[in-house]
């Protein structure tokens, strides 16, 4: 498998969240770097911050602090409207609640980010089809959400995140509202889109499914602990100067 | 009990922990309540409170109808009166009455102006009233030559005669004739309308002839057990032996029988009433709708609570009664804010009609009916505004509540509808109203800022009257008019000054005439026109100019040729070849034929039609009170334009008269200013509560749809995060959030459009020369609407979409 340059890079990233008198430190002292092509997962105990992660990898939150660049640029100091651009153009989501539009069918779901992406209605039809056809829903295309079970929903999810030909797909515990069979077929959904070349940074508590990734990061109380992630994103930074 | 008392503790629990949806609410109730009782008290004291006497629901009047000849409402004669007394079986007693005014010359010998009424004895009998002091008429006091007495009001005789007991006995002088006072009505009593003192009305029909004489409207009492129905059925039956036996003069008139106050509200001013009741009921329904919206907001905040009280074994009646019983709690309290609204509500408004006092039964407060409509409308507002929230919060399957996992599409989906059925009520009734403002705004702009044809500014006005005693004939009176006009004419302060039958805001009456030469087959072809009858100086006094010819001089006197100044329209209308000079037509009214005049002048249109009466041809002509003072009668109006403020001229015209006749009181002396605001009050005070609606309707609506986008962009809030997810951007976000709350704007305007349109028909006569589906109006409205919804639309989807998607894909 290739493995390209650092197309995540995290440095010093803090996040802490003020509630009603309170301070949640979420995340701590990050340096993380995923590289291009790469299938990384992040395990951790419930609350450690793995959500929050994700969150502002993909720009859904911003840092307290620290620098973050994509693809090699600066996206920490992007306007509301860039950084919605930058989700549209270069981030796919799936998420545990599959988060599906209720009032779309399948087709419109998937297509969705084309559309604010301003792609023609032509295009906008080819992609969205050759995307349930990756993840084996094109016969659904013209039910809706409601129609569907959960394993199939998570496909069309995961046929939405792609749809755009994205630099990274994040999947928060892609397989968390799944039973086991169904679990199984979205990880191998996910396997196959990285084989095909997509970068995936995926988050899971559960050991089952850690396999499938290349690299695991340990998150514990909102920091990274695992050594060997540490070292080889150090060498990995020296590496590219 | 004990569950209701304990539901109205725990509501009153719910109220103080959602301050804010609370105080929403009962300001919600208390607009829509207050409105709705002010105009019921209105409604009430104009139709239902009825005479303020002992079953007085029995007291009838009776008219003489004539389709043929469009009488609506005539009076009967005194021949048809002793018939009809005499011969029918349905009344305990049966009158005649009518009114006038009275110039009373009391002790302090200050003249002064009353209205009066002159009755057939057995008023008090029928009325089931009973003097406070002295005694009734006598039945021999309505025959001719009876000693003249009469019976004065309480308030009169409070003012006059400081309450004095002596007061029965003396004699005092009324329209210059003496008269003794044998009693003094109850207070408060100003039967038939607003009378301050009685005289008998002398019943002799042999004075005149059949057809001719003057005609009354009758009263009486309907008998024990006999309906209104019945009868009516009885006079018809005389009616048409009267019409057979005497064609001549009775010829397609028939009686009609109908509750005693019918007459003072015309259908006119009963649809307005009931238009206006519906108006009041519309802000109403859009205050309960803002209730149920935020209701159902609340309703989802509390299914939980819901499904543990039914899990542990509540009926859903009890629920729904629960739910039910936290509405009433506000709507209570709203309701009795809004019959504090009701009572500022009824001050102004008797303020308003102050200057035209309505009959003396309608008084407008707050009484025990208004206060059971306020508690009805309370308790049924409630129930609008409560039941449907209710019942939704409440139909949820148990598990699926306590769960909560699936995020429910068809629940969802169904209050979806239900909610968007409310906010386009809200809105189609919002738009109607507002039509109806943005109309009455129209209108009343229109009245202040109208040109009026004539001078406004510095014309002082007022009345007298001549009592017949002391000008028993045209001539006297005539030559009165002549040297009080002259002595006016040279009072300082006045620059020019004259006297007429009517001043040009108040309108003038309708005459039947003939042209020369023009053929007119039968009687109800004589074309009808406003009359003027006027002295030298009306035109220059008004400032009005005369187009072609001459105006009246001193000159044209009965001694010489009849003369006549015409309008613009009479012009238009009467004559083909648009000359009026020289042309000839003469009054032609039944049998009183007058002698040809000749036209001598054209004037501008000075509204003879009346303010307001827009539907009316303003065609009219003037003659001049020298040759016709036999028609102009014993009333005569002042205008005088003066250097000064004529608010100061009312002493020194009333001292140029006291030099004259010190026994004639000088009467509603106003500046012209005055007479027009008087004669458009209706307009002013109507208008006035239709923009009260419509701004009442508006802010609830606008509250209503910004509560009802808060709420459903909140529900949205994760599939926004969603969308934020994918990409989309500020604006476009948006515009998601803002569709569905536009479409429902949208068709809301369509169908308020549609109900405003319905409504012109009786807003029509409450409207001063505007079109009731004046376009500008209409588009103004729904312009107003469409930027006030989209702001209330806008401003939660933009807070939404302001937020960090992270946290709207946490909610829900
Ligand atoms: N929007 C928020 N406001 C306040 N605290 C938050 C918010 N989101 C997450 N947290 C807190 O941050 C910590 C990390 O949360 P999260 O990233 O969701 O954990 P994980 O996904 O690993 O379970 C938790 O303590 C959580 O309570
Ligand atoms: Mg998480």
């Amino acid at each position: 498998m290739e493995q390209g340059n650092a197309l995540i890079r995290l440095e010093g990233v803090n996040k802490i969240f003020y509630t009603e008198e309170m301070e949640t430190h979420a995340l701590s002292d990050i340096d993380l770097q995923i590289r291009d092509g790469e299938f990384a997962e992040v395990m951790g105990p419930s609350g450690c911050g793995k959500s929050t992660l994700l969150s502002l990898i993909g720009l859904l939150d911003t840092p307290t602090e620290g620098g973050y660049w994509l693809n090699g640029e600066s996206v920490s100091d992007l306007s509301p409207s860039e950084r919605a651009e930058v989700r549209n153009r270069h981030i796919g989501f799936i998420f545990q609640a599959f988060n599906l539009i209720g009032d779309l069918t399948v087709f419109e779901n998937v297509e969705l980010p084309l559309i604010y992406g301003g792609v023609d209605a032509g295009t906008r039809r080819e992609a969205s089809q050759r995307a349930l056809e990756r993840v084996g829903m094109s016969h659904r295309m013209d039910h809706y959400p409601s129609q569907l079970s959960g394993g199939q929903r998570q496909r069309v999810a995961a046929a939405r995140a792609v749809v755009g030909d994205p630099l990274i797909l994040l999947a928060d515990e892609p397989t968390g509202n799944l039973d086991s069979t169904n679990g199984e077929a979205v990880m191998q959904l996910l396997r196959d889109l990285h084989a095909e070349g997509s970068t995936i940074l995926m988050v899971t508590h559960d050991p089952r499914y850690s396999a499938y990734a290349e690299r695991t990061i340990h998150l514990f109380d909102g920091r990274i602990t695992d050594e060997e992630a540490e070292i080889e994103a150090l060498g990995l930074a020296q590496a590219s100067v | 009990m004990d569950g209701f008392i304990n539901d109205v503790k725990f509501g009153i629990r719910m109220l103080i922990k959602s301050p804010v949806l609370s105080l929403i609410a009962i300001v919600a109730f208390a607009l829509g309540i207050g409105l709705t009782t002010t105009v019921f008290s209105i409604v009430n004291g104009a139709m239902y409170k009825g005479l303020p006497f002992d079953d007085a629901d029995r007291v009838v009047s009776v008219w003489r109808v004539n389709p043929e000849r469009e009488i609506e409402r005539g009076g009967v004669t005194l021949y048809d009166y002793v018939e009809y007394r005499d011969q029918n079986s349905s009344l305990e007693a049966f009158g005649l009455w009518s009114n006038g005014a009275v110039n009373l010359v009391g002790a302090d010998d200050k003249p002064e102006r009353y209205q009066g009424a002159r009755v057939t004895a057995n008023m008090f009998e029928i009325l089931r009233v009973a003097p406070v002091l002295g005694r009734g008429f006598l039945p021999e006091e309505e025959e001719p030559g009876a000693e003249p007495v009469m019976i004065i009001g309480y308030e009169v005789w409070q003012e006059k005669f400081d309450g004095s007991p002596e007061v029965i006995g003396r004699t005092v002088r009324t329209n210059g004739e003496p008269r003794t006072i044998v009693g003094v009505a109850p207070e408060g009593f100003k039967f038939p309308i607003e009378a301050d003192m009685w005289a008998p009305l002398e019943v002799n029909p042999l004075e005149h002839d059949r057809d001719d004489g003057p005609q009354f409207p009758g009263f009486g009492r309907l008998k024990p057990g006999v309906s209104l129905d019945r009868a009516s059925a009885d006079f018809a039956t005389i009616g048409l032996r009267l019409e057979a036996e005497y064609p001549e003069s009775n010829e397609g008139f028939s009686p009609i029988v109908e509750p005693f106050t019918k007459f003072t509200i015309g259908n006119e001013l009963h649809a307005l009433l009931f238009t206006m009741l519906g108006a009041a009921i519309g802000v109403l329904l859009i205050g309960c709708a803002n209730v149920a919206n935020l209701l159902f907001a609340r309703a989802a905040v509390r299914e939980k609570e819901v499904a543990v009280r039914s899990a542990i074994g509540a009926k859903r009646k009890q629920i729904v009664r629960q739910l039910l019983i936290e509405v009433g709690v506000l709507s209570a309290i709203g309701g009795a804010v809004g019959v504090l609204i009701g009572i500022a509500g009824m001050a102004w408004f008797n303020r308003a009609v102050a200057t035209n006092p309505p009959p003396f039964w309608m008084t407008f407060d707050i009484d025990g009916r208004v206060l059971l409509f306020a508690t009805l409308a309370s308790g049924l507002a409630a129930v609008a505004a409560g039941l449907f929230p209710a019942l939704r919060a409440t139909d949820k399957g148990l598990n699926e509540a306590l769960n909560d996992e699936g995020r429910g599409s068809s629940s969802g989906l169904r209050m979806g509808r239900v909610t968007s059925a409310i906010v386009i009520g809200e809105v189609a009734v919002s738009c109607g109203l507002l039509i109806a403002a943005g109309l009455m705004i129209k209108s009343v702009a229109q009245l202040r800022t109208i040109d009026m044809p004539f001078a406004i500014e510095n014309i002082f006005t007022a009345r007298l009257n001549l009592p017949e005693t002391d000008y028993p004939d045209a001539d006297a009176r005539t030559d009165f008019y002549r040297e009080f006009l002259q002595r006016l004419q040279t009072t300082p302060g006045i620059e020019a000054a004259t006297l007429s039958d009517g001043l040009p805001a108040r309108g003038n009456g309708l005459r039947t005439f003939e042209i020369e030469g023009v053929d007119y087959p039968t009687e109800r072809d004589y074309p009808r026109a406003r009359e003027g009858i006027v002295t030298p100086g009306y035109f220059a006094t008004f400032q009005a100019p005369v187009l072609e010819g001459r105006p009246f001089e001193f000159a044209d006197t009965g001694d010489n040729l009849p003369v006549a100044l015409v309008n613009r329209s009479f012009v238009r209308e009467y004559f083909e070849d648009g000359v009026g000079i020289g042309k000839r037509f003469r009054i032609h009214q039944g049998n009183d034929v007058y002698d040809w005049m000749t036209v001598v002048g054209v004037v501008p249109d000075m509204k003879m039609e009346g303010i307001g009466n827009n539907d009316q041809s303003p065609a009219g002509y003037y003659i001049a009170v020298d040759q016709f003072a036999e028609i102009l009668g014993n009333t005569v109006s002042v205008g005088a334009r003066t250097t000064g403020d004529p608010g100061a001229m009312a002493a020194r015209v009333r001292e140029t008269l006291a030099a004259l006749d010190p026994n004639l009181p000088v009467y509603d002396a106003m500046s012209m200013q005055a007479v027009i605001d008087d004669a458009t009050w209706f307009y002013r005070v109507f208008g006035t509560l239709f923009m009260t609606f419509g701004f009442t309707a508006l802010f609830l609506a606008a509250v209503g749809l910004y509560g009802v986008m808060s709420f459903s962009v909140s529900q949205r809030r994760r599939e926004m995060g969603i969308r934020m997810a994918l990409g989309a951007k500020e604006d476009r976000l948006i515009r998601f959030a803002m569709r569905r709350g536009m479409r429902q704007l949208a068709i809301g305007i369509v169908i308020g459009i549609a109900l405003a349109a319905l409504a012109t028909k009786p807003l029509q006569i409450i409207l001063y020369e505007v079109d009731a589906r004046d376009p500008v109006i209409f588009g103004g409205v729904v312009l107003a609407l469409a930027l006030v919804g989209a702001i209330a639309s806008y401003i939660p989807a933009r807070r939404v979409s302001r937020i960090h998607p992270a946290e709207a894909l946490q909610s829900g």
